[in-house]
Formats: C-alpha cells, sequence, structure tokens
C-alpha cells in the first residue's frame, strides 16, 4: 500500500509554477497501475516522489514495503567503474546478498567481458541491460517503471517481459508508458494526472478512455466554448 | 502471497541502518575511484602534505629564517600544513560530493547528507594517517619532540575538522545553487593559506596585523594545534570559543540548508 496524505508538489517552469500535486491524499492498494496523464502532467514527479528521489513541497508519502528506484533509466551508473563494481554498489545500498546479485546480473545482462570494464565503455543497449538485470536481481514490492525501453533482440526482451512477470507474482508494479498496449498487458486499473489531481479508475480501461477525452478537449481548445 | 507487513517492514531496515549501508557502500567506491586499485594511490593522498612543507623549508633555508616555535623548521611547517590542508581538503572534497555522486543520487535511498558523511569519513581518515606518518617520521629522523599534551592537540584537529565539515557542506549547497559559486570561492580561499598561520605564529607579528588575522578562525587552529604540540607555548590569543564558534555555526546552517531548501539545479 502506498498513501498520500496531503502532498503538494510544484515546480519552477519559466516565470510560472507547475503544480503537480494540489493538496492530494490518496491510497493505492497493492493493484498494478497505469500511470497515465498528458506530457508534462507530472507522471514522472509523482513516481519520483514515491521512490522517495524527491521531497514533496507539504505533505507526507508513506510506503509499505521495499521500493525501487524508478526504473527505465540507466543514469545511475558511475561511468567510470566497472559494471561489477556499480553492480557491488546497488547491492550494498539496498542491503543485498552481493555474491548472489553478481552472480544473476552477470547471467542475466549477457554482457560477456565487458561485465569486467568500465560503464563508459558501454553502448546505451548494454546499459540498458545493465540496469534491467540489476533491477531484475533485487526483489522489491513495488516497482515504480519510468517508459522502461525495451532492450535486445527479441529472445532478450521476451526474457526480460518473462523476468518481470514472474516479479509479478509477489510484487506490483506502477508503471508510466506511451504504449496503451504495454499498460494493458502489466496493470489493470489507472491512476490519471492531470491538473495538480490523480484520480482513480478501478478498471483500467475507464482511465484511458477519460485520458483520451482529456486529450481531445486539449486537442481542440475552441470546441469546449458553449 | 503477499508478505505481513511488519516483516517487509523489517526487510527494508530502520532509517540509520539503511544511512549506514548507503555511507559504507560510499565509502568503498570513493576510495576505490579516488585512489584507483593500487594503494600507491592511497600513498601518495598520504604524503602529499609533506610536498608543501618540503618546498617552505627549501624556501626558509634560502632566507635563513628559523622556526617561530621550537627547534625543528619542517616540524613547526608540518603541524601547520597538516592542520591546514584538513580543514581545506575538507571543504574542497564536501564542495563536490553532490556533483561527483550525481549518478548515483538517482538511487532514492542515497541521499546527499550520506554523500557528506562518506566523504568527511575518507578525509578526516587520510589526514589523521598523513598526521601520523608526518610526525612520527620527523620524530625519529628529525629529532623533533613528541607532542607534549596530546589531548589539546586532539581536540584542535577535531575542532578543524568541525569547521571543515560546515565549511564543506555550506561550499556544497553554494555549488548547487550558484553556478559561478566556484570561481568566488576559489578567489575568497587562495589567500587564506598565506593568513592561516602555516610558516608564522601571530605572536611573532605586528598586533596591528595579527589583530586583522586573528579573525581567520583557521589561524585559531592552526595555533590550537602548536599550543597542543609545543611544551610551553601558549599564544593568548587563541580562541577555542571563536573557532568552535565557526564550527558549530556553519555545520548548522550547512545542514539546514541542505534539508530546507530545494535540492538546486546549477
Amino acid at each position: 500500500m502506498i498513501r498520500l496524505i496531503e502532498v503538494s508538489k510544484s515546480y519552477k517552469v519559466g516565470r510560472g509554477r507547475k503544480h503537480v500535486l494540489r493538496d492530494t491524499t490518496l491510497t493505492f492498494e497493492r493493484r498494478n497501475i497505469a500511470v497515465i496523464g498528458q506530457n508534462g502532467a507530472g507522471k514522472s514527479t509523482l513516481l519520483r516522489l514515491i521512490a522517495g528521489a524527491e521531497r514533496p513541497d507539504r505533505g507526507h508519502i508513506l510506503t509499505e514495503g521495499r521500493v525501487s528506484w524508478p526504473l527505465g533509466f540507466a543514469g545511475g551508473f558511475n561511468a567510470s567503474t566497472t559494471g561489477i563494481d556499480n553492480t557491488r554498489f546497488i547491492s550494498r545500498i539496498y542491503g543485498q546478498d552481493t555474491d548472489r546479485i553478481l552472480d544473476f546480473v552477470r547471467d542475466f545482462s549477457e554482457l560477456g567481458a565487458f561485465f569486467a570494464m568500465p560503464v563508459a565503455t558501454y553502448s546505451s543497449g548494454m546499459r540498458a541491460r545493465l540496469a534491467f538485470a540489476i533491477s531484475m536481481a533485487i526483489s522489491f514490492d513495488w516497482y515504480l517503471v519510468d517508459e522502461i525501453t525495451e532492450v535486445g533482440d527479441d529472445r532478450f526482451k521476451e526474457k526480460c517481459r518473462a523476468a518481470f512477470k514472474e516479479k509479478l507474482v509477489d510484487a506490483r508494479i506502477l508503471m508510466v508508458s506511451h504504449s496503451v498496449s504495454t499498460l494493458r498487458s502489466y496493470c489493470d486499473m489507472a491512476a490519471l494526472v492531470h491538473d495538480g489531481t490523480v484520480t482513480l479508475y478501478d478498471d483500467i480501461e475507464k482511465g484511458i478512455a477519460a485520458h483520451k477525452q482529456l486529450m481531445g478537449l486539449a486537442r481542440s481548445p475552441g470546441s469546449t466554448a458553449a | 502471497m503477499s508478505a505481513p507487513s511488519t516483516d517487509i517492514a523489517a526487510r527494508r531496515g530502520s532509517p540509520l541502518a539503511i544511512m549506514a549501508r548507503v555511507v559504507a557502500a560510499l565509502l568503498l567506491r570513493e576510495t576505490r575511484v579516488r585512489f584507483g586499485r593500487a594503494q600507491i594511490g592511497y600513498l601518495w593522498a598520504i604524503i602529499e602534505p609533506l610536498g608543501g612543507v618540503l618546498v617552505l623549508a627549501f624556501a626558509f633555508q634560502l632566507i635563513g629564517r628559523v622556526p617561530d616555535v621550537g627547534q625543528s623548521l619542517l616540524l613547526f611547517l608540518a603541524i601547520g600544513m597538516l592542520g591546514f590542508s584538513l580543514q581545506r581538503r575538507l571543504t574542497v572534497q564536501l564542495g563536490n560530493a553532490f556533483d561527483a555522486n550525481k549518478a548515483l543520487l538517482h538511487f532514492p535511498v542515497v541521499k546527499r547528507i550520506d554523500t557528506l558523511i562518506a566523504r568527511s569519513i575518507l578525509e578526516i581518515a587520510t589526514s589523521l594517517l598523513s598526521m601520523m606518518i608526518i610526525i612520527a617520521g620527523l620524530v625519529l629522523i628529525d629529532g623533533a619532540p613528541p607532542p607534549a599534551r596530546l589531548d589539546i592537540f586532539v581536540a584542535g584537529i577535531a575542532a578543524l575538522a568541525l569547521l571543515g565539515f560546515g565549511l564543506g557542506t555550506l561550499n556544497a549547497i553554494l555549488n548547487a545553487h550558484f553556478r559561478s559559486w566556484r570561481h568566488i570561492e576559489g578567489l575568497i580561499s587562495r589567500p587564506l593559506f598565506l593568513m592561516s598561520g602555516v610558516f608564522f605564529t601571530p605572536v611573532m607579528l605586528p598586533s596591528a596585523v595579527s589583530d586583522i588575522l586573528a579573525w581567520n578562525p583557521v589561524l585559531h587552529g592552526i595555533e590550537w594545534l602548536r599550543y597542543g604540540y609545543y611544551e610551553g607555548y601558549r599564544p593568548d590569543f587563541i580562541s577555542a570559543e571563536y573557532l568552535i564558534g565557526w564550527g558549530l555555526t556553519t555545520t548548522l546552517a550547512g545542514l539546514a540548508a541542505e534539508r530546507f531548501l530545494p535540492p538546486g539545479e546549477a
């Protein structure tokens, strides 16, 4: 369960302020939740708040269980050190058995000899593979997924999907994605972020429909004038 | 299927346990990144202040100056240099802590304060080792005396470390908020080496000059070290309260800014 209690968050945009959350109180039950909303509505910020990567301006966020970092970026690596050293570091900060994590990541990432090379020498695909392998090695209760890019060939993609589905037997997911089919395949409910509020939809299809309606309104502002 | 929530909470660990874990991981990584795999890297960091001491000693020999206190010129300069570099290295290294750890701060369990603590431990440990090796070397080779009042000497080190931590934390915050701060800081700190009593004692200066220099807290720290080290040396203007006041004020201001200001984007 994740609870937001009277949470407000805004940030500066040019001269004005963009409000992502205005005094929001809500509870995410242990479900697989699609986070939807227009570009810039604050979907990523919501994930970063829940992850604890950002502090709310006001209010509290309570999380039960171990929450992942927002998966999907490969920016958390120190490029001058090796894949092994980076894996060790992440494993240590999450209090994991380092040897077990190293074995899993070496095997899953399929980096071969590159695993012992500085991350600076990796292609972006290799970095993404390393990042994904590490996030699969550590067991989280909540996976926060922000536009995860599928990497590798079809076989590797299939391996990633299978690993994720296996995790989701016990864990739950909060997912941001532009791909509605990806959201449908992982999630069964939706959280629509719009204009400083978050609306929960028990049925993901209702959430997607509401989102599409908002997009339609946004595209033709003239049509709302009655 | 779902684990009871108490079990999950236990697995996550208390905030203090998480912090200890993260600081330990940062410490291991910093050591490796900074000093490399070869131990020679660490050895360099330890004997680095000795280079400055030797250059100053050479200059003193050229102009025929004798140390203001004690018989050993090298010891006199080493105490000044070691005290100065303890404070200065903390200020500089903490100042870069957020920037150097930017990638790691993407992980929510890593807090900015953790990077400051890890760097402080590393810097203080390196400085202490450096002091012990250099001073022991001078006692053995140069016939310098051992510290007369070790407790006072160690207290002086602690006060200088506190000042370094406070200034370093402020430095890190200012770097995060103002792009041009690092240039300004460089400008302000450049004369600091000359004004901190590394190679002189204010006792030997005209009071018009020493009264002005007395505003510099680092000078109080270095004189404090000499007061602890040399038998019978008691410069009357040292104020422990002044130095500790600086240390506490900068530390509190830095930590408050870290806690309450937004992260900053400079």
